[in-house]
């Protein structure tokens, strides 16, 4: 792991880690249960890649990186739920019948499988967060794709919908809030697309991993900025008070 | 639109006015660098006029006419017509004077003595003088008549304005004194365009009960237009920061 992506793991570990953090209590009890899993998920997620405690994990684990193997599927659980979250939000077709419910929980499922094989086919006796030592072998070549392909499929019907919030959403924190959110999407939707390109350049993998950190870090923050409003109650304090009055 | 440096020089050295930033700063009171560059540029803002003919009392209007965009302000009656200042009347003022009407024992005139109209332009007045003037099809001939698109005519109306060539171009359409536009738009005052002395106060006195009715039921509409998009805006915040919150 380069110098680099290890600040911004750790970077993101710790602000999704702190953001989650402050939403716990609504765990139980109210409609942002599905955001709370996802932020616990996608943290525990970054955690695991930290490589002291990555160091760690694999002494109690029987396979080496098997580690590795976890942190992506907190990070396809993450998406899931992140996905069923914001369908609520911009509902679509697609959404319904493909992210949420059984559908949904069938894709995570044949994702995380087809993770799962490709682990097994990789030959990766030593430890190395994220395969990252590995990356010229085609199993990790094709679990990365399938990571991309996973969450892209999660939430590519939403990438048009933030972005028409970002502009009509009527407070200005929630236009904001959307738009990193849209931007994070996008990014994630475009590194899929761009893919094959990365292909051609296997020793920068850990550079490209950068932008699926920058995208994780776009929706944190855009989800953050949802929770800012909340906790603030700008939405009432906006929107709630009379219109009649003009003085 | 603006309207020429050229001429705004031409005009001022008729009436052996200074046109030098400074000079036109420190008498009407606007940044010396804003003028320096609308002079530089060689477009002068309609307010910049406005400023200048009532500093020196040149008449706001006969000064607008004398360039080139508005060479005919004066060519129609400046008194406006009892549509337009019903338009500039604000509901709560309209509402005021219905209460009168019905019940002069729980809602006396008088009570309002001291107490002057709401200023214009108020909340959708702009929008008001339009459906007051509108022959049926006005936004589509300022569209024609000042080559703007006819979303652009709805989305200034939306935010309750109307630059001048468009203001211009619907007091054309509409048929009324063509500077009009410029007084429901705040450029000049009511004064200034020729409107009479409270007559907006007269013509609520004077209007018939159905014509008060009517107005009073038109923006009615429009506010609980406003009310319910406000009520909807505020559900949909309300339901993203339940589930994104």
């Amino acid at each position: 792991m380069t110098p680099v992506l290890l600040i911004a793991t750790v970077l993101l570990a710790i602000i999704c880690g702190a953001l989650t953090f402050r939403r716990l209590d609504t765990l139980f009890t109210e409609r942002t249960k599905g955001i709370v899993v996802s932020g616990m998920c996608l943290t525990m997620a970054f955690v695991l890649l930290i490589p002291p405690v990555y160091e760690v994990a694999e002494r109690l684990l029987p396979v080496p990186n098997a580690t590795d193997m976890i942190s992506k599927f907190f990070a396809l659980v993450a998406v899931a739920f992140l996905g069923g979250a914001i369908n609520r939000i911009f509902p679509s077709d697609y959404a319904r019948r493909w992210v949420s419910g059984a559908q949904g929980a069938i894709a995570l499922a044949v994702a995380a499988t087809s993770v799962f094989a490709c682990f097994v086919f990789t030959d990766a006796p030593y430890s190395s967060p994220q395969l990252m030592a590995y990356t010229s072998q085609a199993s990790v070549k094709i679990q990365t794709w399938l990571m991309l392909l996973y969450v892209a499929y999660v939430i590519v019907p939403f990438v048009v919908p933030a972005f028409r919030d970002s502009r009509n959403n009527p407070l200005q924190m929630g236009r904001i809030a959307s738009f990193l959110l849209a931007v994070g999407f996008l990014v994630s939707c475009l590194r899929l697309v761009m893919y094959p390109i990365e292909l051609l350049f296997p020793n920068l993998a850990a550079t490209f991993q950068l932008i699926s950190n920058a995208s994780s870090l776009f929706v944190v923050l855009g989800l953050g900025t949802w929770r800012y409003v909340r906790i603030k109650n700008i939405a009432d304090k906006k929107l709630g008070s009379s219109i009649l009055s003009i003085d | 639109m603006t309207v020429s440096a050229t001429e705004l020089k031409a005009w001022l050295g008729h009436f052996s006015l200074s046109a030098s930033p400074s000079a036109l700063s420190a008498a009407t009171g606007l940044n010396r660098g804003t003028l320096r560059n609308q002079l530089l540029r060689g477009s002068v803002a309609e307010a910049t006029i406005v400023a200048i003919a009532r500093t020196y009392n040149l008449g706001v209007v006969r000064s607008l006419a004398y360039f080139t965009p508005y060479t005919d302000l004066e060519s129609r009656p400046l008194r406006p017509t009892f549509q337009e200042v019903m338009s500039q009347t604000h509901l709560a003022d309209l509402m005021a004077e219905l209460q009168s009407r019905q019940s002069q024992r729980h809602y006396p005139r008088n009570i309002r003595n001291g107490f002057s109209l709401i200023d214009l332009p108020h909340d959708g007045s702009v929008r008001s003088w339009i459906d007051a003037i509108d022959p049926g099809d006005i936004r589509k001939l300022m569209a024609q008549e000042t080559g703007a698109n006819v979303a652009y005519i709805a989305n200034q109306l939306s935010e309750n304005k109307l630059n001048p060539p468009l203001a211009l171009a619907a007091s054309r359409a509409g048929g009324v004194s063509l500077a009009s536009g410029f007084v429901v738009t705040g450029v000049i005052t009511p004064d200034e365009g020729g409107w009479p002395i409270r007559a907006r106060e007269e013509a609520l006195l004077e209007a018939p009960d159905d014509a008060l009715v009517e107005i009073i039921a038109a923006r009615i509409r429009v506010l609980q237009r406003k009310v319910n998009q406000r009520k909807e805006a505020l559900e949909y915040a309300q339901k993203m920061t339940e589930i994104l919150g």
